[in-house]
């Protein structure tokens, strides 16, 4: 410490006098032979081995043997013999030395912790191992124990089939259930509850499957129908209702910490995050089975499709989307860190969710309490980090393949007549050069247009005519053309291999696609024909120009049409370059991405670097000045291209102004790219031309046989149509070289091949608008966020602490010991992710379905049996009822992993049917309800509390799935969204008031179970906000001029029947009679005004919506 | 378990010891039941505050009592009884304000001579010094060099507890600004307001515990794991209404009406639940939401101050710059009047990569004012003593200049800054820890936000290693398991 009047230096004197003070420590109690074993050992292991221990240690410090310690470390000796209180190990863990306090990024150790080492230290490290090699072992044997240990907590084991209980109850032994749950009643010494009346359970019933209240109709028909099975016909109707998956889907959103932005300030959208959303919706509603839902959460993308025949999609896939929906910052510049906290959220939510197990409490430090080891954390690090993050076009291949098949012909056709015409081009523009290398000078066809190329020709060594311009030149002259040629040939020879040279030098090829895709890999619509080692032509999809180019050896999406979406990604690689050049072409806003640590949202500054739009008819080099920070270098990257709507998250520049605004802003599809190379460098020029089309040509003009004493122009001339002939037929063939496409792309553009639609016969005009008609056809490609394996993957280095910077071991990818052995055995060939979801929904892993049976219940009786939803590991609760748990879960994988049985079976029953009055008995004994003696009162969701008030007052608007937009702008400014809940956007940093007040999640983390609070602020709003008196204003309104004779007593009661499913008491009925008077008398209305004013109406509607019976389901 | 309804005696748990018991109506009553409501079984389960706690839990046995958050029995002494969070966003630059360098200036231009300089964050700085655009000069009785961007808050210095050589683990705003708040770079976690309303309730029967002015982000405001009924309200979000839904849509006539008749049928509810504890706190909490719609006015509204009091803060149609950020301080020192726990006041805009010497000064000039006359206003009316007021900025600015525009600004800079206090607990005209002459990096008096948590909750009279709550089977607390008190600024 410090005083302000101090001078730095006694700041320090000062400073030590307090360290001096910390250094003394209580008397240690023990044996000197004991104190190794009994406290040092255990401390060493604890809080040293992580870092000081085996071959890689930190600082070159081990602590693992009596070598280590007489050894020292980088900084020297860490005992002092002769002042042993002295020694630097002493002083770093006494935190004496600023900087580096030991450990490092923990609490500094106990007193009492640093009092033994000092006497250990004291009395000469009594017991240490000689030896070195003990130390890992010492570790390993640490958690063995441990793992030994801990694995004999309750849910690690098998699931057990039980034999419910006998019973003898007029109710309650009709079902298993009820026989399990009234035992341990009786056993307690209470009676269940006698069942809800009928009315109430319709309620309860109606809102539990479908989030919406029964409609009088309901009511009416269900209170009328006496037939024995009335309530079992009800629970079918409900789960059949399409209102289930969209109630249900509210509980599994909350599990996968669900929003469709990114978070922090920026908050970007997560691209239709709203398609994964309403995959649960349908989901649920086709009672898909839950181990397949669960597979295709973690590897939806590697499964067979799931087809979805009405909407002609793919569903599996879209499983993957939770992996996306964690918030992530756009102004990190940390990016491991970054990563480091997003797989923190993937691994959190899947432990919690799909396990009820806290796995991310092993990213620091083996699980404190579970048998969940650090190593297994970073298993799954790298099962998941592995996969890239994408928008991936969920279409069927029938939709995919849309024109696929007519278009290829029509090409063929076109092709033929493009390169028929172009034999002839190239036959007329040997003749005109060679009339122009002859010295003539008038104008016949093309001879103009040539005649300009041979003048910029001239001036320019590069200019593929070079050497022709020389020839021509020196004809003017009345010298010798062959001659000229000859030297010029050889000066471009000369500048050619120098180009060569240097670019050897300079450039590292990284990837060369013109001969095979290599690592690389395609994705997208098409992702079999994204590669091609021959050549291709890309037809232009408007305008008046036939050809867009003609495609060299590489990859390119836009081979038919540039709708064909596209994704293409390199392995990862260690980034050791400061600039990475890319030679491509594409437009309409198709990107390169260098995506570091997995980080797409690169919006800050520091990674404008890594994002390069595509904008060139032709291919040209890119480059990514990536080298500027150091912390680049080394750090796990991959690139990829994307065309625009594949980019897995959106930027400032994308999102919103930028030349690149309106290509995303249009909502057409149309977006390609193409490459062939890849290069790092050093310097920041990209390659520069090795003049391979000039090569072409003189090489070729070159090898014309001599006739007499030497070359003449006309021989030069039919050298040059030759080359270009060849090149046009191995077109015509497909297998044109890169060469080859170059030259025919430099000639269509200098004008020299014909083009124009109005230079071809009416045929062939009606072969390529017939082509354009079928392109236009082609649908925009549907994608959802996911995740898709590409590529080798990589294991992930344990960071010790949890930190980025501080790498471990790389620890092989697999799931968590305990449950599925360290090594992969017959699953080896399988992708780690993949292995991941089968060892997850293997009928042998006895976490899946408990907890989801345990999830189902808490979501019907506000409680599960196992209190702790989200987390079964030693630190949750016990099961109130584990045979009863272990029973439902045995039916549940017995049934198909079928939710909506699982639910039947539990709501048909008498406990779930039974009254929410207690006994004075259970109000005594069982205050909490663990033995579900009643039922217990249950406030409404927020979403459902929203439906409630729209569907009572009858404006909800029922329409399901779809995109619905932030609050206010989704509708282009119409009216207010109208619709469930379920479809509120979800934009993080401005979620709706009424959700967070009725506590929905912030989408934050893994939610099993919301709370249920009552906070001031739901109150002010039910009283006090718009949108609840807009509805009750709407309610009233729509019955006053549906109903305008009804009498008073009769709209109450209908009121009352819309809001709560029951009729009025005659004491409530009177307060409302009355409370209509008071309103009347207080708006000054006459006797005419009383029957249709609507304020007064509107005003009981409104405190119908406040009542607590209205916001509770009994 | 049959509660009973509507009438019953108050009990003493609602009131603080020593304070005389006032009488309590209905209204009151229900208000006393203030914020949240856990289970009785649920605050067992989670808050784990050590013997004080668990004494007082047999208290809970009165139904009225519905609400951690009026537990008010801190372990330690208790130091202050309130805090106030002043939160300067983006940046505050350290050297330019508190931390005075006078190296800058020999060395304006040169080549920063620091062997162990960290890499740069946006790869947009110089390796050159920048000289600090303003003159430092000495204040107080202990001489404390403050920049002239502070001269009011310099003013105060022999109140103030400076911290210099704060270290933060991230560079970016968005994950140090979580840490600063939440002591995690993680979202989802509570902020300290949010922990400090859950530890200590709030004394305010119809405000809310904990408030935050100025900013809508979500870390500053964060329940995270916590109920929402510790998420801070955030006033003047729109507009002048302090809080949403606040303003009745009907005279107070109607609205008592439709209150009668709603009181009526919720008892009848309540009667046919026989007497659930849950329906019977819906019905508390909306007399508490009635009681709100006019404490909170009242509590904002300053019109009730003097010309001078006004003047003070800078607050005025004519004092562009200071006004608003001038009544934000007004009204914080209202509500803490009132008994509001926690206020976290923000002023953004200081993330200067350009423009420093420009934006900065505009920033200071903005918040100045207000904080000095906050501090007098406090310590005039014996309030400082009880109040904790803490001045953080997420992380300081690096010495070495960045060319970002055409004006030279700095850097992010986590690695060394200040973050000063004052108040109930805190020793005035202290500085604590000290940097290398470039301000880079610690020299000694490390300290981490984990320790700032730590001394912010002893000071409040918790314990920060008994502050638990449990969450998804693990007991978190805000400090995780760091946090090592300040002595040398603790009174």
């Amino acid at each position: 410490m410090s005083v302000c009047r101090l001078s730095p230096s006694n700041c320090w004197l000062l400073a030590a006098g307090l360290f001096a003070a910390l250094s003394t420590g209580p008397a240690v109690a023990v044996s000197p032979e004991d104190l190794f074993e009994s406290r040092i050992r255990p401390l060493l292991v604890e809080h040293c081995f992580e870092c000081h221990a085996g071959d890689a240690a930190e600082g070159g410090l081990r602590l693992d043997s009596r070598a280590g310690f007489d050894a020292g470390g980088d900084s020297g000796a860490v005992i002092d013999p002769a002042a042993p209180v002295a020694s630097l190990l002493l002083q770093l863990v006494r935190h004496e030395v600023a900087d580096r306090e030991m450990p490092q990024g923990a609490d500094r150790l106990s007193d009492r912790a640093i009092a033994d080492l000092e006497h250990w230290v004291a009395l000469g490290l009594p017991g240490l191992p000689a030896a070195p090699a003990a130390a890992a072992d010492v570790a390993a044997e640490t958690w063995a124990a441990k793992l030994a240990d801990r694995r004999g907590h309750w849910a690690w084991q098998p699931v057990e089939p039980v034999e419910p209980p006998a019973a003898n109850h007029p109710v309650w032994s009709q079902t298993a259930i009820d026989r399990f749950l009234l035992a341990a009643m009786q056993q307690a010494g209470l009676e269940p509850a006698g069942p809800a009346d009928r009315g109430t359970l319709l309620r309860r019933l109606t809102l539990a499957l479908t989030g919406l209240p029964p409609t009088p109709a309901e009511v009416d028909a269900f209170l009328a129908d006496s037939s024995a099975d009335a309530t079992e016909r009800l629970v079918d109707r409900l789960l059949a209702s399409p209102a289930f998956g969209e109630h249900w889907a509210g509980y599994w959103l909350d599990l996968m910490r669900f929003g469709e932005t990114g978070g922090y300030v920026r908050d970007y959208p997560i691209p239709e995050a709203w398609r994964y959303r309403d995959y649960c919706v349908r989901a649920l509603n086709a009672d898909v089975p839950y181990d397949r839902l669960v597979a295709e959460h973690l590897a939806g993308d590697l499964l067979p499709p799931r087809h979805n025949p009405t909407l002609k999609i793919n569903e599996s896939v879209l499983g993957t989307g939770h992996l996306r929906l964690m918030e992530i910052s756009s102004t990190a510049t940390d990016v491991a860190l970054e990563e480091a906290q997003m797989l923190e959220s993937q691994i959190d939510t899947l432990g919690k969710a799909f396990q009820g197990l806290t796995i991310s409490c092993a990213r620091c430090h083996d699980h404190k309490f579970d048998a969940i080891s650090q190593r297994d954390y970073y298993a799954l690090f790298g099962t998941l980090a592995s996969g890239r993050q994408t928008q991936a076009v969920i279409d069927d291949e029938a939709v995919r393949q849309t024109g696929v098949a007519e278009m290829t012909d029509l090409k063929r056709q076109i092709v033929a007549a493009l390169t028929a015409a172009w034999r002839e081009d190239l036959a007329a523009l040997g003749d005109a050069l060679a009339a122009e290398l002859s010295g003539a000078t008038d104008s016949a066809p093309i001879r103009p247009t040539l005649r300009t190329l041979l003048d910029q020709a001239q001036a320019s060594a590069e200019h593929p005519l070079h050497a022709f311009a020389a020839a021509r030149q020196a004809a003017r002259a009345g010298q010798d053309p062959g001659a000229a040629f000859g030297k010029a040939a050889e000066a471009v020879r000369r500048l050619a291999a120098d180009r060569t040279a240097k670019n050897a030098a300079a450039f590292t090829v990284a990837a060369d696609f013109t001969a095979s895709p290599g690592s690389w890999h395609a994705g997208g619509v098409l992702p079999d024909t994204l590669h091609q080692a021959g050549s291709d032509l890309a037809l232009a999809p408007a305008g008046d120009e036939i050809v867009a180019r003609v495609i060299g050896p590489g990859f390119a999406s836009d081979r038919l049409s540039r709708k064909h979406a596209a994704s293409l990604r390199s392995e990862n690689f260690p980034l050791a370059a400061k600039f990475i050049s890319l030679r491509v072409a594409g437009g309409d806003a198709a990107q390169i991405r260098l995506i570091q640590h997995n980080f797409q949202q690169m919006e800050n500054v520091a990674h404008g670097a890594k994002v390069r739009h595509i904008n060139s008819r032709l291919p040209t080099w890119v480059t990514l000045p990536v080298g500027h920070q150091a912390s680049w270098q080394g750090g796990r990257s991959y690139l990829e291209l994307v065309t625009k709507d594949d980019v897995a998250h959106f930027r400032r520049s994308d999102a919103g102004s930028g030349p690149f605004k309106q290509a995303v802003a249009d909502r057409t599809g149309h977006s390609w790219f193409a490459i062939d190379q890849v290069v790092f460098h050093d310097q920041p020029k990209p390659p520069a031309s090795e003049l391979e089309v000039s090569l072409l040509l003189v090489n070729a003009a070159a090898a014309t046989p001599v006739r007499g004493r030497g070359v003449h122009g006309d021989d030069l001339a039919r050298a040059l149509a030759a080359v270009g002939i060849a090149a046009v037929d191995a077109t015509a063939r497909g297998t044109a070289t890169a060469v080859e496409a170059r030259l025919l792309n430099w000639l269509l553009l200098s004008g020299l091949l014909r083009n124009r639609q109005a230079d071809f016969d009416t045929q062939t005009q009606l072969l390529v608008n017939r082509s354009r008609q079928l392109d236009e056809q082609i649908p925009r490609f549907r994608r959802g966020p996911a995740m898709v394996a590409e590529g080798r993957g990589f294991d992930a280095a344990l960071q010790r602490r949890g930190q980025p910077g501080q790498p471990g071991d790389a620890v092989p990818r697999r799931y968590l010991e305990v449950l599925a052995g360290v090594r992969p055995s017959d699953e080896a060939a399988l992708d780690p992710r993949l292995a991941l979801a089968r060892a997850i929904v293997s009928p042998d892993n006895p976490l899946t379905a408990r907890v989801m049976v345990n999830r189902v219940w808490s979501w019907l009786f506000g409680r599960g049996l196992v209190a702790t939803v989200d987390n079964f590991g030693s630190m949750g609760e016990p099961p109130s009822h584990p045979e009863l748990l272990d029973f439902l879960t045995a039916e549940f994988v017995a049934n198909g992993w079928s939710v909506k049985r699982l639910i039947r079976r539990i709501v048909l029953t008498a406990a779930y049917q039974a009254s929410s009055v207690p006994s004075a008995a259970a109000q005594a004994r069982d205050p909490d309800n663990r033995l579900l003696s009643h039922m217990p009162i249950q406030r409404l969701r927020a979403e459902t509390l929203r439906d409630c008030l729209l569907a009572v007052s009858g404006q909800l608007d029922t329409a399901m799935e779809g995109y619905t937009g932030p609050p206010d702008k989704g509708n282009g400014g119409g009216p207010p969204n109208r619709r469930r809940g379920l479809y509120q956007y979800v934009k993080r940093e401005a979620q709706d008031h009424m959700m967070l007040m009725f506590d929905a999640p912030e989408g934050a983390r893994t939610v099993g179970l919301r709370e249920s609070t009552t906070v001031p602020g739901q109150a002010l709003l039910l009283l006090n906000n718009a949108f609840v008196h807009r509805q009750a204003a709407a309610w009233a309104r729509q019955s006053l001029s549906t109903h305008p004779g009804l009498s008073r007593d009769l709209r109450i009661e209908q009121f009352f029947q819309q809001a709560l499913g029951r009729s009025p008491t005659p004491a409530e009925a009177d307060t409302l009679s009355r409370f209509l008077e008071t309103q009347a008398d207080a708006y000054q209305l006459d006797a005419v005004a009383r029957a249709t004013d609507e304020r007064p109406w509107a005003d009981l509607c409104h405190v119908l919506f406040n009542t607590k019976e209205f916001l509770h389901v009994r | 378990m049959f509660a009973r309804y509507l009438r019953k005696k108050p009990s003493m748990a609602f009131f603080r010891e020593g304070e005389p018991q006032k009488s309590q109506g209905f209204l009151q009553l229900a208000a006393a039941a203030s914020g949240g409501r856990l289970s009785r079984r649920g605050l067992l389960e989670r808050s784990a505050l050590g013997f004080g706690w668990l004494a007082f839990n047999g208290l809970l046995a009165d139904r009225t009592f519905a609400s951690p958050v009026t537990v008010p029995r801190p372990t330690l002494p208790v130091r202050a009884e309130r805090v106030v969070w002043f939160f300067m966003d983006g940046g505050l630059s350290h050297i330019d304000s508190f931390d005075h360098k006078p190296l800058l200036e020999k060395e304006n231009g040169q080549p920063l001579k620091l062997a162990n300089k960290k890499e740069d964050i946006t790869g947009r700085t110089t390796p050159n010094v920048m000289a600090s655009p303003w003159a430092f000069r000495p204040y107080g009785q202990c001489g404390k060099m403050v920049s002239d961007l502070f001269p009011q808050i310099g003013r105060h210095v022999d109140d103030l507890a400076f911290l210099h050589a704060v270290t933060g683990p991230s560079p970016d705003h968005e994950s140090a600004i979580g840490f600063l708040h939440s002591g995690s770079l993680l979202q989802g976690f509570p902020s300290v307001g949010a922990w400090t309303s859950y530890g200590l309730g709030s004394e305010a029967a119809s405000l809310p515990g904990f408030v935050v002015m100025g900013s809508n982000k979500r870390q500053c405001r964060t329940n995270g794991f916590l109920p929402p009924a510790f998420q801070a309200s955030q006033f003047f979000k729109s507009g002048s209404l302090p809080l949403a839904d606040l303003t009745p849509r009907e005279s107070a006539r109607l609205q008592q009406h439709k209150l009668a008749a709603l009181a009526a049928l919720d008892a009848e509810f309540l009667a046919a639940t026989a007497g659930d504890q849950v329906i019977e706190t819906a019905i508390a909490n909306h007399e508490k939401a009635h009681a709100m719609q006019a404490a909170v006015p009242e509590a904002a509204n300053l019109s009730a101050e003097s010309a001078a009091t006004l003047a003070a803060y800078g607050i005025g149609e004519d004092r562009k710059e200071t006004n608003s950020f001038g009544r934000y301080c007004l009204t914080a020192r209202r509500l803490l009047e009132r008994g509001v726990r926690f206020i976290e006041i923000v002023k953004g805009g200081w993330d200067q990569h350009d423009k420093l010497a420009t934006n900065h000064a505009k920033n200071a000039r903005a918040v100045d004012q207000p904080v000095g006359a906050f501090l007098a206003d406090l310590k005039a009316r014996g309030l400082l003593d009880s109040t904790l007021v803490v001045f953080a900025s997420e992380f300081g600015r690096t010495p070495n200049t960045e060319l970002y525009g055409k004006e030279p600004g700095r850097d992010h800079h986590p690695w060394a800054f200040t973050i000063w206090m004052a108040g109930g607990g805190v020793r005035g005209g202290v500085s604590h820890g000290l940097t290398d002459e470039y301000g880079y990096h610690p020299l000694a008096g490390k300290v981490d936000i984990h320790d700032l948590h730590a001394t912010v909750l002893h000071l409040l009279g918790i314990d920060h290693k008994q502050l638990t709550y449990r969450h998804s089977g693990r007991d978190f607390r805000l400090t995780d398991v760091h946090g090592q008190l300040i002595h040398p600024i603790i009174a």
